[in-house]
C-alpha cells in the first residue's frame, strides 16, 4: 500500500512539473486559422480530435449531484458505473486519436524537414506526461469515480492541446503543394 | 466532437439550395414538435432501418431525393449533438415531457423504452462511439430516474412504503 501511495505522489508530482514546464511557453497563435479550419485541416486527414465538450459532460458533477439527490444507492451504482466506463472508454479514445495526430507530425516533420531536436524533445517529453496523466486519470476512475477527476482532466486536456498543435502549426505553415504530397503518403501509410 | 456529416462528393454541405431545405425541413416540421427529444425521434423515423438512406415525402416532392435526404441528415446530426450534450437533468425532463404528450399511455411507452432500448436507433449514421455510447447511457439512467419516480407516485408503492 505504501509502494502505491508513494507511486501516485510521485506520479502527481512529475506530471505538475512537466505540464509546468511544457506550458511555460504561451502558445504562438495559429496562424490566422479559425477552429472551423482547423479542425477541417485536421480531419482532411481523416483525423479527429478528443472532444473537449464531450469529456465535460462524461466528468461532469452536476450529473452526479442531480442523481444523488434524485435517485436511491441502486441508481447511484448504475450512474457511477455507467460513467466510469464511458470516462475510462474516453481516455481509451484520447490515448489513440493523439498517438495518430503524433504520427502525422512525424511524417509531416520528415517530408517537410522542419525537425528540431528542442520542439521533438518538449513533444517527447509532453507524450510522456500525458500518458502519465491518463494514467492518474485512470487510477481516479477506478478508486474514486469520474467525478473525483476534474482536475487531472483539465490537465490531460491542456496536454493533448499541447501535442495537437505542433502539428497543426506545422501544417498550417506548409505550402498546399507539400501539403497535398503529405496527404497522399498519409493515405498510404497503414492505418 | 466529430458529428458533423461525412464528406460526400456530390453534395455542398454549406450550398444555400441545402440550407433552404433544412430550413423548410424545419419551419414545417421540426418546430412543430415540443422538444428536441421529440424532433430527434421524428428525423430518424424517417430513416429506412435497413439501408441507413432518409426519406421524407413532403420534402422529396419539391426537391431532389438526394439533397432532402442530406437536409435530413444534416437536421438529424444537429438535434442529436444538442441532445447527448444535455445535462442529465434536463435529459430527464425532456424525456418526461415526451412521455407526458402521449397521455394515458405515457407509462407504457416509458416501460417499452426501458425494456426493449428504441433510443438505440436515434443515433445518427457515422456517430463517433463515445458519443453513441453517452447517448445510449444516458438515455438508460433517465429512464431509470423517471422509473423510480413513477414507482414512487404509484399508489402499490405508497401502500408498501
Amino acid at each position: 500500500m505504501m509502494e502505491l501511495i508513494f507511486f501516485v505522489v510521485l506520479s502527481a508530482i512529475l506530471l505538475a512539473l512537466l505540464l509546468l514546464w511544457v506550458s511555460s511557453r504561451p502558445p504562438a497563435p495559429w496562424k490566422n486559422l479559425t477552429g472551423i479550419q482547423l479542425v477541417d485541416l485536421i480531419e482532411s486527414f481523416h483525423l479527429s480530435l478528443p472532444s473537449v465538450l464531450m469529456a465535460a459532460r462524461i466528468f461532469a458533477v452536476e450529473d452526479w449531484d442531480f442523481v444523488c439527490q434524485t435517485g436511491g444507492k441502486k441508481l447511484r451504482e448504475l450512474f457511477l458505473r455507467e460513467r466510469s466506463s464511458l470516462a475510462l472508454s474516453w481516455i481509451r479514445a484520447t490515448q489513440s486519436q493523439v498517438a495518430r495526430v503524433l504520427r502525422l507530425y512525424r511524417l509531416a516533420a520528415r517530408v517537410s524537414n522542419q525537425a528540431r531536436f528542442a520542439s521533438e524533445a518538449k513533444i517527447l517529453l509532453s507524450y510522456s506526461a500525458f500518458h502519465l496523466s491518463c494514467g492518474v486519470l485512470k487510477f481516479l476512475i477506478w478508486f474514486l469515480g469520474p467525478f473525483q477527476a476534474r482536475r487531472t482532466l483539465d490537465a490531460t486536456l491542456a496536454l493533448t492541446e499541447h501535442l495537437v498543435r505542433p502539428t497543426v502549426d506545422l501544417l498550417a505553415g506548409l505550402e498546399s503543394v507539400r501539403l497535398n504530397d503529405i496527404r497522399r503518403r498519409w493515405e498510404q501509410m497503414p492505418a | 466532437m466529430n458529428l458533423k456529416p461525412q464528406p460526400r462528393a456530390s453534395l455542398n454541405f454549406s450550398s444555400p439550395e441545402l440550407l433552404r431545405v433544412l430550413d423548410d425541413l424545419k419551419r414545417f416540421t421540426l418546430d412543430h414538435l415540443p422538444n428536441d427529444l421529440a424532433r430527434l425521434v421524428c428525423l430518424a423515423s424517417m430513416r429506412d432501418y435497413n439501408t441507413g438512406q432518409y426519406h421524407h415525402e413532403g420534402l422529396a416532392s419539391q426537391n431532389s431525393l438526394g439533397l432532402a435526404a442530406a437536409a435530413i441528415d444534416i437536421g438529424h446530426r444537429e438535434i442529436f449533438e444538442q441532445v447527448v450534450l444535455l445535462a442529465l437533468e434536463n435529459l430527464v425532463n425532456e424525456l418526461d415531457r415526451y412521455f407526458a404528450a402521449m397521455g394515458q399511455a405515457s407509462s407504457d411507452a416509458r416501460r417499452f423504452w426501458e425494456e426493449n432500448e428504441p433510443y438505440r436507433v436515434l443515433v445518427p449514421k457515422d456517430t463517433d462511439a463515445i458519443a453513441r455510447t453517452l447517448f445510449i447511457s444516458n438515455t438508460k439512467v433517465a429512464l431509470a430516474v423517471l422509473g423510480a419516480r413513477a414507482a414512487e407516485a404509484s399508489p402499490h408503492a405508497r401502500q408498501f412504503a
